[in-house]
């Protein structure tokens, strides 16, 4: 009788049940984070920059600016994982080297995003959230299988699937169905990459839009990571195997401001009332920032803080996934230009290297250079 | 740091400044979340007026609309509120008792059997069972001194409570006195489920009345015992969720009368099932509970789990190592529960005193060697620690010989100690206090505790060290901290050692500058935006 299986059932082959080990273990090497580039679109169009948003968006500009920053000299010293939208899994740079591979050889694990967003007419009946359609659910369940088999052999090794959930107090928002329904869907999924030996990043966001206080997010996300870890206790998920991506607690884009310490002290509360310790790692997203705020530096400050206030009292390692939050300087910095190559690249590992002081709670406030809150548009928040 | 969060965190420091609660109270209050919030007094403004208008169609599809946006707004979560209805006061309360529990190295004792029970076993030993007898037994189960050395709490029955020791002082104002928290077990009732083989235990619904009567007679805690049976088709998932829900309610009940809930879902020893369909069952039902507390809105961090070791069935033929038994115990530990809730101790069960100080030291070894088991891992045992002392009366005539009793009891509290400690050698019995512990901090400094400082690996004085001026250096350092520090000391040294004499020294200084810094964010909070 194997004891490894730790109460799943011994059906599951101990040795992916070890590799899952193995790779997660690898993804939460101390310091180091995610590089979330699976945007479905040019991520230069999301970052909120106007000049920055002209940039055509095409496939040759896409591969030019990934291989940039994969390529990027001393990044994997801060970055453990770099998560990919499917075209990129499957693409070459320029010169006709695999992604996959510029990111292994540059010391990285690529993963692979594998949900197809969701249609913004949303669950029939549910009432109109802040994001201002209803709530949602997201598709891409019925040939996740083969998908997930298809991403192992090209050398993906991890996962990530993204449900979105909105809050509004006065509409009883998210209802019980869009929990339940979110719940089930990540567990599923997660299901399906282990089987496949995918490490499952385990993303249910509950975006900040709306006027709700920060009381009210560190309700919902108390209630919404309680349902997922019985999910995924339910789905015999090995946790092990599987690492967190939630939203941090924080009060509403339009809602009263908190201060840093309380989102971090929120924050943790929350985790440590509903993740249990055998999950190895928890990776922030950084999602949508107010106007005037700089959103890589709220995110960078936020994790430090979350870091120092907790030192030797988190059982899981806590770290970054961010998107935008890494990539908005480089992006700005880069403006698709090849000569702005080099100057972007170190952009773009200085603001790695601040997350990863960040996650040893040593991050301290404007000592990375940030193009701030300089040109910021308004972006819509969506599957990306 | 502002007021909010001061409020938030389990502190001595800040639990002074009345300030505090008071801007920490208004905070809350006009959250939208709260009745009578700023939120729903604008909503209910514009209903009133959306009526006016629409007074006179009112079948109307906008009139239609806005009742149903009615009834969708009063159904805003009120549940999964994490005790936020306590106040900062009583939640302080509630963490200050359960850090008492979950001192390192300390149990509970369970002396809680009612008088029908005990009196069985006083029977069988030959022992009359009359109230007397039941009084000085459990006088010298809390009142042999040393034992609070060793012991965190007591779990007394009801009659006890209302009991007296010699000197006429009731024995819950007797066991503080030693630092011995004392808590309750109110009567519960087993009912089976007609139809099924599964039990669900009642007591729900005079609950809170006697709460409150335990409390006034001086329970800091309560404790409720759900049992389930490991069969080839049970527990069944219904029978898990009916008790751990109400598990869950009676946790909350106690919260909000000022105990502290001991929850205890207890997997019984009785059936042939093996060690890994046990872990699968244990896991199942921690889950349920944990869910269930969650969503009941319990203070997690004013909560204690009393559960059973994660063993193979009485009757199960394939023999596992005490080393298997403690792996599988991690994993269960592990996968399910909650760091929030700061210990765990583990009931005997039917396991002699050997077999579960094995077990229980074994466990916490592997909490040494391998990490991230944040809880404190102790015991609470009844019939492990009572049933070699009940022993000793056979053949006495239906005497009770006490001071042999107390003598046995030292020893046998000692060992378990130890197993809370990771430091049992089976056949090797430890070294057995007999003064009581002092409170006094000097006096502690005084007494000789060479024996302990023996036992421990001098890779923890490394690590004690290493922490200390990381305390110091820690300006921002939260009470919070302060606090769960002192639960991280077992891994490195006991409590009644000097160097933590030092470090208790040097916390001080933080905070004292914390609470020159707390006047200035006080002025800065009040500036922040409050909720509209």
């Amino acid at each position: 009788m194997s004891l490894t299986h730790g109460g799943l059932p011994s059906l599951l082959p101990a040795n992916v049940l070890a590799e899952l080990k193995q790779t997660a273990e690898k993804l939460c090497a101390p310091g180091k984070g995610f590089l979330a580039s699976d945007e479905s679109a040019g991520p230069w169009l999301r970052a909120g920059h106007a000049e920055a948003a002209k940039i055509p968006d095409v496939i040759e500009n896409r591969a030019a600016y990934r291989a940039l920053c994969f390529s990027s000299p001393g990044l994997s010293e801060h970055i453990s994982g770099v998560i990919l939208h499917w075209e990129t899994l499957m693409q070459d740079d320029a010169d006709g080297k695999a992604m996959v591979d510029i990111i292994k050889g540059n010391g990285m694990i690529p993963g692979i995003k594998v949900d197809k967003g969701y249609n913004k007419k949303g669950m029939w009946g549910t009432p109109v959230g802040p994001l201002g359609h209803p709530e949602v659910a997201t598709v891409g369940l019925d040939d996740l299988q083969q998908r997930c088999q298809q991403a192992y052999q090209k050398g993906a090794r991890f996962a990530k699937w993204r449900n979105v959930l909105q809050l509004d107090p006065a509409k009883g928002m998210p209802t019980e169905l869009a929990i339940a329904d979110t719940v089930h869907t990540l567990a599923r999924y997660a299901s399906i990459c282990q089987s496949e030996r995918l490490v499952p990043i385990v993303e249910p966001e509950i975006v900040p839009n709306g006027k709700h206080d920060i009381y009210y997010c560190a309700q919902m996300t108390e209630k919404v990571l309680a349902a997922q870890f019985k999910a995924l206790a339910d789905h015999h998920i090995y946790l092990e195997g599987a690492v967190l991506k939630p939203n941090m607690v924080k009060n509403g884009l339009e809602g009263p401001k908190a201060s840093a310490e309380t989102i971090a002290t929120l924050t943790c509360q929350t985790l440590l009332r509903t993740v249990p310790p055998s999950m190895p790692g928890i990776f922030f997203l950084s999602g949508e920032t107010a106007l005037n705020e700089d959103n890589e530096e709220e995110a960078t400050i936020n994790l430090s803080t979350m870091n120092s206030l907790f030192a030797g009292k988190l059982p899981w390692h806590l770290s970054f996934s961010y998107g935008k939050a890494l990539q908005k300087t480089c992006i700005v910095t880069w403006l698709g230009k090849t000569e702005n190559k080099e100057a972007a690249q170190k952009a773009l590992k200085a603001r790695a290297n601040a997350n990863s002081d960040a996650v040893f709670g040593k991050y301290k406030p404007g000592s990375c250079a940030s193009v701030g809150t300089d040109g910021n548009v308004m972006q819509a928040a969506g599957p990306y | 740091m502002d007021a909010f969060v001061a409020s938030r965190l389990p502190a001595a420091t800040t639990s002074s400044t009345p300030q505090h609660a008071a801007t920490a109270a208004t905070h809350l209050r006009q959250s939208p979340l709260r009745q009578g919030g700023t939120a729903s007094l604008t909503a209910g403004v514009l209903l009133a007026l959306c009526s006016a208008r629409g007074a006179g169609r009112p079948n109307h599809p906008r009139a239609a609309r806005r009742r149903a946006e009615k009834v969708v707004r009063h159904m805003c979560h009120r549940n999964c509120h994490g005790g936020e209805h306590l106040s900062p006061e009583r939640k302080r309360e509630l963490e200050a008792i359960c850090e008492k529990i979950a001192t390192p190295g300390k149990g509970i004792t369970a002396t809680d059997e009612g008088p029908g029970t005990i009196g069985d076993r006083f029977e069988k030993v030959g022992v009359e069972n009359t109230e007397e007898h039941r009084r000085i037994y459990r006088q010298m189960l809390y009142e042999t001194p040393g034992i609070n050395n060793y012991l965190s709490a007591a779990i007394l029955d009801p009659e006890t409570m209302y009991q007296k020791d010699d000197e006429g002082v009731p024995f819950p104002e007797a066991l503080e006195k030693r630092g011995i928290i004392p808590g309750v077990k109110p009567h519960l009732k087993v009912y089976e489920l007609p139809g099924t083989k599964d039990t669900v235990m009642q007591g729900l619904d005079s609950l809170a009345v006697r709460c409150r009567e335990y409390k006034a007679a001086g329970a800091k805690f309560a404790k409720w015992r759900s049992p389930l049976q490991i069969s080839r088709f049970g527990p069944t998932k219904m029978a898990i969720e009916a008790n751990m829900n109400d598990l869950a309610r009676y946790a909350l009940i106690c919260q909000d009368e000022g105990l502290v809930p001991i929850v205890e879902p207890d997997i019984v020893m009785k059936g042939d099932h093996d060690l890994e369909t046990a872990v699968a069952v244990n896991v199942e039902v921690q889950a349920t509970l944990y869910k269930a507390m969650l969503d009941h809105g319990v203070y997690m961090e004013g909560t204690i789990l009393k559960t059973n070791l994660v063993n193979p069935g009485l009757s199960c033929d394939h023999d596992y190592s005490v080393e298997e038994i403690a792996v599988a115990n991690m994993m269960v530990l592990r996968r399910v529960m909650p760091t929030a809730i700061r210990g765990v101790n583990f009931l005997s069960g039917g396991q002699s005193l050997e077999g579960a100080a094995a077990r229980l030291n074994a466990l916490n070894k592997v909490k040494k060697r391998l990490g991230r088991m944040p809880w404190n891992i102790s015991f609470s045992w009844s019939w492990a620690l009572q049933a070699p002392l009940l022993n000793i009366c056979k053949g006495q005539g239906g005497k009770i010989p006490l001071k042999e009793m107390s003598e046995l009891y030292l020893q046998e509290l000692a060992i378990a100690s130890a197993a809370a400690q990771g430091t049992y050698q089976e056949g090797f019995p430890p070294d057995v206090i007999r003064e009581d512990e002092k409170k006094d901090a000097e006096a502690k400094k005084d007494e000789p505790k060479k024996e302990e400082e023996k036992k421990e690996e001098p890779k923890k004085d490394a690590e004690a060290k290493k922490d200390e001026p990381k305390k110091e250096e820690e300006k921002k350092e939260e009470p919070k901290k302060d606090a769960e520090a002192k639960k991280e000391e077992p891994k490195k040294e006991e409590k009644k050692e000097e160097p933590k004499k030092d470090a208790e020294a040097k916390k001080e200084e933080p905070k004292k500058e914390e609470k020159k810094e707390e006047p200035k964010k006080d002025a800065e909070t009040q500036k922040e935006g409050v909720p509209a």
